[in-house]
């Protein structure tokens, strides 16, 4: 690989104005100066008894004088490269009095970096990045002579080759900032997303997923941004008819799929969309189009604006067994819809990321994404979240069951906060002791290994679940009357 | 290797997790091959490179606004003017005859001082300059210093390693930078026969070639570990500068479809012929490598290899030698045919995903380059171009199991057995290493059957998975999978499990089915049964039921061959 050397420009005020008075009196300092030099010179050579000697030294002196302080000013004033390279930095002349007149440093030098800024629409004057040295003297770099993108790069170099030394948060966020604005990103606002959140959400494609700006079906459709890729398929945020905000979802085929595969592959899709299109469910966010273009298919969903449920329990902890009931009914209900369409739809991939909390606090499913046996059968691979998937869907043989296993899980993860164990009965009792039984056992019931051992509808756990809220309602009850 | 370069090695392997064994690990190529090595010694080489870079910061506007000055002057009389001018301060300031003539020869004795001191203080610059040595000579032999200033040639004195006892760091009062240290060697009687200023090696693949001249040439030189610290190359750069280098990049993709025939990567080096296969992760590229001989940072980077001995040669054959030419170590073809492994890196997204992305792609490839096993596919190169990762990996001539299966169908019992010997070499090594590698995705399709009837094992992007989150999607052909993958909790034994189920799909010609123990017998009844019950044990579902390592699966295959042969 090619040495890396990066060189970026460094314009600070006094600089530039030295430069610009440096270069106008270039002609006093560079020919006439000079000049006379060499003529007093000479002249004095020819006529030595013409002026007093202090006189000549003087002037001789200062004759000589003038173009090399000039020359080492404007040096000084032009140098406005700071040297990056996998050795260390080099900063210009005009930082070299708070550097302990070092300019050469090595990275294994540095021991910390921080920077103070206001905002990075418009970088004031005060704002400027501190590079701390071991070995004494700091670099204080002024953000307002730096472009943004060499700045990047600067922030990248000390991230990457000054190992050693501490970097701030403040730096870290402004680093982060800086490079999401470069790019466009700026009013992404990933800082609710955890980490953890973003890992499973982007994963590695086998295909270019579409960059915001984008426009699809002859600029109906706009994309946003990106929300999730991985695999063979990307979820983004787009704009239709630049009003409505709405989801919309891709599927790629393989590219060295041949032409019968790929025809195959579409007609399925095409399917899978006509059946989606025709559910009608206010909570279940409404297939609105589909259509091929440049050989990908795409959905388009609804966009429900909320909270899903993974994203809410992460912020407040496991939710109260009331409102945990009255979501079960509600999942329980969306689930009967389902099942009861013709064919039976399978959901395959009920889990709390797909559930969205609307601000009036109800319910929506989101996600079609495995009920799709496109996007599964394409990658070869199983498409679905490891704790949610029932035995026997895993094993290819999926169920409407299988649905309520998802269903059990999800109810586990809502009372606990935490993810169940794959392919296994779950009892969130064992983790949240003020579980009450009720609940416990349906839970239990909902996740049994089996298929059978299961309710045997999403009607039955409808009813289950009105069964224990009645109980509540009734335990109450003498209290009410009585007061 | 000698007592006391062993002895290094294990001083060394107590240092702190970051660095990589110093010296031998050192990014240069040894210097065991060539007799001689020349590397840069520039006492004042800072200077020389701001010159260098004040001077051709001189730009053209630069340029003609100072030749329109010059005429300008020349225009407008400028010369006549002073003249003048000078001419009136000196008619003005004449004084009496006598005073002007001690004036006259005090300006004169003014004149020449001022001439012969610029003289002076030119000739001392020069002379300065041209002391200072521009290489230091390593050699078999000893260390000497060069003088090459253009024509003026000069080699000092060879200070032989045999009369050197031991080298030291001396840090003058004050300086606390390393650039100013010195590097001291002295002989046994406490002589200082060389200083070297540690500042004027200025890369630091130089100063790690010095320090594998000193430990490969003068191993019972015994120096101060500061020394190795400082000497040492820091972090692989390779990654560093793979990271500077996809991470600031501008955002536009050039390409927005998966590569074409005859497109070109890395400077024109590869050539894409055609692809290979599409996966969930990736695409396989087949593509010819046109400059095999060029270092790749794989080889040259090579931590493990260095540790071993019989390696180091490889090493040493491999890696390239200071300002002359690289020896390869392959065949010496003109080209070679590899495997481009692509996948795509995102770009609009959180730079967090981005660099988690990044990393991936350099976990896989560092865990690739540290496995050195004739069954598994070897890493020759990565780079990141284009917002995309590429691993260059050997171009592997045969077909996968899968294949094999799908063409000829189910598999005889001596060939099973035969393959299974052989996964199981590989699993052991593979297991067998300190940390022991799961492989997570050993399934018909990442197993290549070589015209040889060697198997190779390939595609490790599983494998580097160092946390799967039980939210994750799963990943891997789940027929393959056992619970314990599945639950987010991988072990070596899961690798068991996916041997017995790839073992099934041979005997039987399908998938097997997912977590569940299979007995192959069952559907393809001339399986002997003896296979058969090695199948079972190796895909129970409990994983305390299943073999607990390769060893005991392989010993129950050679077994086979001993209860067969009695029959």
């Amino acid at each position: 690989m090619a040495e890396l050397e990066l060189s970026i420009a460094y314009k600070t005020l006094p600089a530039r104005v030295g430069v610009t008075v440096m270069g106008a009196l270039l002609p006093v300092w560079g020919l006439v100066v000079p000049f006379c030099l060499g003529l007093f010179l000479s002249l004095v050579m020819r006529m030595p008894q013409s002026l007093p000697p202090v006189l000549t030294a003087l002037v001789l002196l200062i004759l000589m004088l003038i173009p090399v302080l000039s020359v080492v000013v404007t040096a000084i004033c032009e140098d406005d490269q700071i040297l990056i390279s996998k050795e260390g930095l080099s900063f210009p002349l005009i930082l070299l009095p708070k550097l302990a007149f070092r300019r050469e440093r090595l990275w294994t030098d540095l021991m910390a970096a921080s920077v103070r800024w206001s905002s990075t629409r418009s970088f004031q004057g005060s704002d400027c990045l501190s590079l701390y040295f071991r070995s004494g003297g700091r670099a204080n770099l002024a953000l307002k002579g730096i472009a943004k993108t060499d700045l990047e790069q600067l922030l990248l170099a000390v991230e990457v080759w000054g190992g050693n030394c501490k970097r701030e948060p403040l730096l870290i966020e402004f680093q982060n900032t800086l490079q999401n604005e470069n790019k466009g990103l700026e009013h992404l606002s990933y800082t609710q997303m955890w980490e953890e959140e973003l890992r499973r959400r982007f994963n590695s494609t086998s295909f270019v997923p579409l960059e915001p700006g984008r426009l699809l079906q002859s600029g109906r459709l706009r994309i946003v941004r990106q929300l999730a890729f991985g695999g063979l398929s990307a979820i983004y945020l787009a704009q239709s008819n630049e009003q409505r905000l709405v989801v919309v979802k891709e599927a790629v085929v393989p590219s060295n799929a041949d032409q019968e595969s790929r025809c195959k592959a579409s007609e399925l899709f095409a399917r899978e969309a006509q059946l989606l299109i025709r559910l009608q469910h206010a909570q279940i966010a409404q297939v609105l189009d589909h259509f091929v273009e440049d050989g990908r298919n795409y959905l388009v969903l609804e966009y429900i604006d909320g909270q899903d449920l993974r994203q809410l329990v992460k912020q407040h902890g496991a939710q109260p067994e009331a409102l945990v009931l009255q979501w079960t009914g509600e999942m329980a209900g969306i689930l009967a819809y389902l099942h009861g369409q013709h064919p039976p739809i399978i959901h395959r991939d009920l889990t709390p990321d797909n559930l969205v909390l609307r601000e009036d606090g109800s319910l929506v499913l989101i996600d079609f994404g495995a009920a799709n046996e496109f996007v599964g059968t394409a990658t070869g691979t199983l498409v679905g979240k490891q704790a949610y998937i029932a035995p026997e869907q895993f094993r290819g043989k999926a169920v409407t069951q299988s649905d309520l296993y998802a269903l059990g899980c999800t109810l586990y993860f809502l009372l606990t906060g935490a993810d169940p164990e794959a392919l296994s009965v779950s009892e969130p009792r064992e983790r949240a002791s003020q579980v009450s039984e009720e609940i416990n056992g349906l839970v239990a019931q909902c996740t049994s290994l089996e298929a059978k051992g299961r309710p045997e509808s999403a009607e039955q756990v409808k009813a289950a679940v009105q069964a224990i809220v009645s109980t509540r309602v009734a335990s109450l009850e003498p209290s009410l009357s009585g007061g | 290797m000698s007592g006391d370069e062993s002895q290094l090695l294990a001083n060394s392997a107590v240092k702190p997790a970051p660095r990589p064994q110093p010296g031998l690990a050192s990014s240069a190529g040894s210097a065991e091959l060539p007799e001689q090595l020349l590397i840069g010694y520039r006492p004042y080489g800072s200077i020389e490179r701001w010159l260098k870079y004040r001077f051709s910061a001189w730009s053209e506007f630069k340029a003609w606004f100072v030749m329109t000055l010059v005429v300008l002057f020349f225009f407008f009389g400028g010369p006549g003017l002073i003249l003048q001018a000078i001419i009136y301060l000196l008619v003005g300031e004449a004084g009496s005859a006598a005073a002007a003539a001690a004036a006259a020869a005090a300006n004169q004795l003014i004149l020449y001082a001022f001439m012969y001191g610029l003289f002076a203080a030119g000739t001392v610059l020069a002379v300065v300059y041209l002391k200072q040595p521009t290489n230091l000579g390593l050699s078999r032999s000893g260390l000497q210093l060069r003088w090459m200033h253009g024509f003026l040639r000069r080699a000092g004195p060879l200070i032989s390693w045999e009369q050197l006892s031991h080298v030291y760091l001396w840090r003058p009062s004050g300086q606390t930078s390393p650039q100013d240290y010195w590097l001291c060697f002295a002989t046994g009687a406490n002589r200082r026969v060389l200083k070297l200023k540690l500042g004027a090696i200025t890369t630091a693949v130089e100063r790690g070639q010095l320090l594998l001249a000193i430990e490969t040439w003068a191993p019972q030189l015994s120096r101060d570990p500061v020394i190795m610290e400082l000497l040492a190359p820091p972090q692989d750069h390779s990654y560093t500068e793979l990271w500077l280098k996809a991470l600031s990049a501008p955002p536009k993709r050039e390409r927005l479809t998966p590569l074409p025939e005859g497109a070109s990567l890395q400077d024109g080096r590869y050539l894409v012929r055609g692809q290979l296969g599409v996966g969930g992760q990736g695409t396989a590229y087949l593509a010819v490598d046109l400059m095999p001989d060029k270092t790749s940072v794989a080889a040259s980077l090579s931590v493990d290899k260095a540790a071993n001995p019989r390696s180091r040669e490889e090493l040493a054959s491999l890696a390239p030698v200071a300002g002359g030419s690289t020896e390869a170590g392959g065949s010496g073809n003109s080209e070679a045919v590899v495997v481009l492994k692509e996948s795509i890196l995102p770009v609009y997204v959180d730079i967090n995903v981005r660099r988690q992305a990044l990393e991936r792609f350099q976990n896989e490839a560092a865990m690739l380059r540290n496995l050195d096993h004739p069954q598994i596919v070897r890493m020759m190169d990565f780079f990141v171009e284009d917002h995309r990762s590429y691993l260059v990996l050997e171009h592997i001539d045969g077909v996968s199991l899968r294949q094999l299966v799908q063409l000829e169908g189910a598999q005889t019992n001596e060939r099973v057995k035969e393959l299974a010997i052989q996964m199981c070499e590989i699993l052991s090594y593979l297991h067998s290493l300190v940390p022991p590698v799961v492989h997570r995705d050993f399934t018909p399709d990442n197993l290549i059957l070589c015209s040889d009837g060697r198997l190779k094992l390939v595609d490790f992007n599983v494998a580097q998975q160092t946390e799967s989150t039980t939210t994750g999607t799963v990943v891997g052909k789940h027929a393959y999978i056992p619970p314990e993958q599945f639950r987010g909790k991988p072990t070596c034994q899961s690798d068991i499990y996916a041997l017995g189920a790839t073992l099934d799909y041979l005997l039987i010609g399908s998938d097997p089915e997912p977590i569940s123990t299979s007995h192959p017998i069952i559907i393809c009844d001339s399986v002997s049964p003896q296979l058969d019950a090695i199948v079972a044990r190796a895909t129970e579902i409990d994983s305390r039921s299943r073999y607990t390592s390769v060893a005991c699966l392989k010993e129950d295959l050679l077994e086979l061959d001993q209860i067969e042969a009695v029959l």
